[in-house]
């Protein structure tokens, strides 16, 4: 008697189909078991860690409800601000942190955009090339917001000196369109604490 | 008895393999993310003490806007080489355990000495100290804050003893199990030592699939570009590895199956 081997088809199909079967319970148990986690974290990443494309986004403008159906991106340029009574024209980005300070006019991202009936906060370098001139802004002066979706106008209320910390001088409206535009103040050497500020709302001329 | 012995068979193979999937990533974690030497290494390579000192300085050149100071003074008071000595020290102090603080002294002080030397080639003077303080702590904390990642280093170094501790129970409890199912229990279980290898090599490539596909790891940025790099780049070195390693367990798996399968065919010479 002699012993031979043979390969048996089946057993090896059984072997495959039983690690087929260990795996499809280890994406049950990974699924229902730490789904909700790991989705929660990736999410999170897609939504605030990654980086835009490189192209501005298409904003849209909804004209009955007064609202924005797509935003600019943070750091697009949207815009521009003009200032007749100054001879200011100036590039308008939305967000407001160092790097796009040094690219023109910040939009501070909490509050609202041009048309929307909400207070629209905007920040510029007391520099030239920035809003170095804005403290010669009177009351009554035109400022022109010419965005993307259409151009919205509006005159100078008021203006004054605060401190930098001085929240409520920087209110969010939600019910009235009041444009906001401030900047370091005084000029001189150092890190200036107080900010000028001018107010003015939307006008209808 | 035979299903019992088969019902067993089926259940030290499926925790065989569960706790191998289990091993292979956390041996991954330990030779990558988890080791100092691999991320000092990756830093490196990645050029990430240039882009930060490119990043910083940038910084610095915007926090002068507004300031009536020109933009030239921030020029030199710091290097790239203290740059790698604060980086380094703090990426040894998530390992080590130990705090490390950024020494801001002699950035202070090359500061201080460039803005008099500014202000006297300019014939200004400063009319404000409390504004021109705040314009150089602005300045120096912006090289402290790109350097520690706004203390984010420190946040990670009470977190990484922690995940090494229970990466290390772990990974022991996961060798002693295997090894139980593998060596100790070969009897019962030798023919389905293919079974836990193709199954652990499959369920580590739905783990690839299931978390670096769900995130746009190439356009990832947390903090900076040049952190956000790094990170890319180990993440992407972490899932090549899991795959490499599903690959290697696959075929292993394969060849054992195809080896388990030959059957004994006993054949009697008739007389």
């Amino acid at each position: 008697m002699h012993k031979k081997h043979k390969f048996s088809k089946k057993v090896f199909a059984t072997y495959v189909a039983i690690s087929f079967l260990f795996v499809s319970v280890f994406i049950v148990c990974v699924y229902f078991g730490f789904n909700k986690t790991i989705k929660r974290y990736t999410n999170l990443i897609n939504t605030v860690a990654i980086k835009r494309s490189e192209e501005a986004r298409e904003i849209s403008f909804d004209k009955v409800n007064k609202k924005l159906e797509v935003m600019p991106a943070y750091g697009d340029k949207y815009g521009n601000v003009i200032i007749d009574s100054i001879q200011l024209n100036l590039p308008l980005y939305y967000g407001d942190n160092e790097e796009i300070l040094s690219y023109g006019i910040g939009h501070y991202a909490g509050s609202y955009f041009p048309g929307e009936g909400g207070s629209i906060i905007l920040a510029g370098h007391n520099d030239p090339g920035y809003f170095e001139r804005l403290s010669e802004v009177k009351e009554g002066d035109k400022i022109t917001l010419d965005v993307s979706y259409g151009k919205f106008s509006y005159k100078v209320q008021s203006t004054k000196i605060v401190n930098e910390n001085d929240l409520d001088s920087f209110p969010i409206s939600e019910d009235r369109e009041l444009l906001i535009l401030y900047t370091c103040y005084p000029k001189g050497i150092g890190h200036k604490t107080e900010r000028f500020v001018v107010y003015a709302e939307g006008d209808e001329s | 008895m035979k299903n019992v012995k088969m019902f067993t068979r089926i259940i030290l193979g499926l925790i065989a393999s569960f706790f191998l999937i289990i091993l292979s990533v956390l041996l991954i974690m330990k030779s990558t993310i988890l080791n100092k030497d691999y991320v000092i290494k990756k830093i490196s390579d990645d050029n990430y003490y240039d882009k930060l000192y490119e990043e910083i300085k940038k910084d610095m050149e915007n926090n002068t806007l507004s300031s009536g100071i020109d933009k030239e003074v921030i020029n030199d008071i710091y290097t790239e080489d203290m740059v790698r000595d604060d980086v380094g020290g703090l990426i040894g102090s998530i390992y080590s355990g130990n705090k490390f603080d950024i020494n801001l002294e002699k950035i202070e002080g090359n500061l201080n000495e460039s803005i008099d030397e500014f202000l006297n080639k300019n014939n200004l003077k400063a009319d404000d100290e409390n504004a021109l303080n705040n314009f150089k702590d602005r300045i120096v904390n912006v090289y402290k804050d790109e350097v520690s990642l706004y203390g984010y280093f420190n946040n990670i170094g009470d977190k990484y003893k922690k995940v090494d501790n229970v990466c290390n129970i772990l990974i022991v409890l996961s060798i002693v199990i295997i090894s139980l199912n593998l060596f100790i229990i070969r009897k019962l279980h030798k023919k389905y030592y293919g079974v836990t290898f193709l199954s652990a090599g499959l369920g580590l490539v739905y783990l690839k699939i299931f978390i670096w596909e769900g995130i746009d790891i190439k356009n990832i940025i947390i903090i900076s570009d040049s952190f956000s790099n790094v990170l890319k780049n180990i993440l992407n070195d972490m899932g090549t590895k899991l795959l490499t390693l599903s690959i290697i367990f696959i075929i292993l798996g394969i060849i054992l199956n195809i080896t388990s399968s030959f059957k004994k065919i006993k054949r009697i010479r008739r007389t």
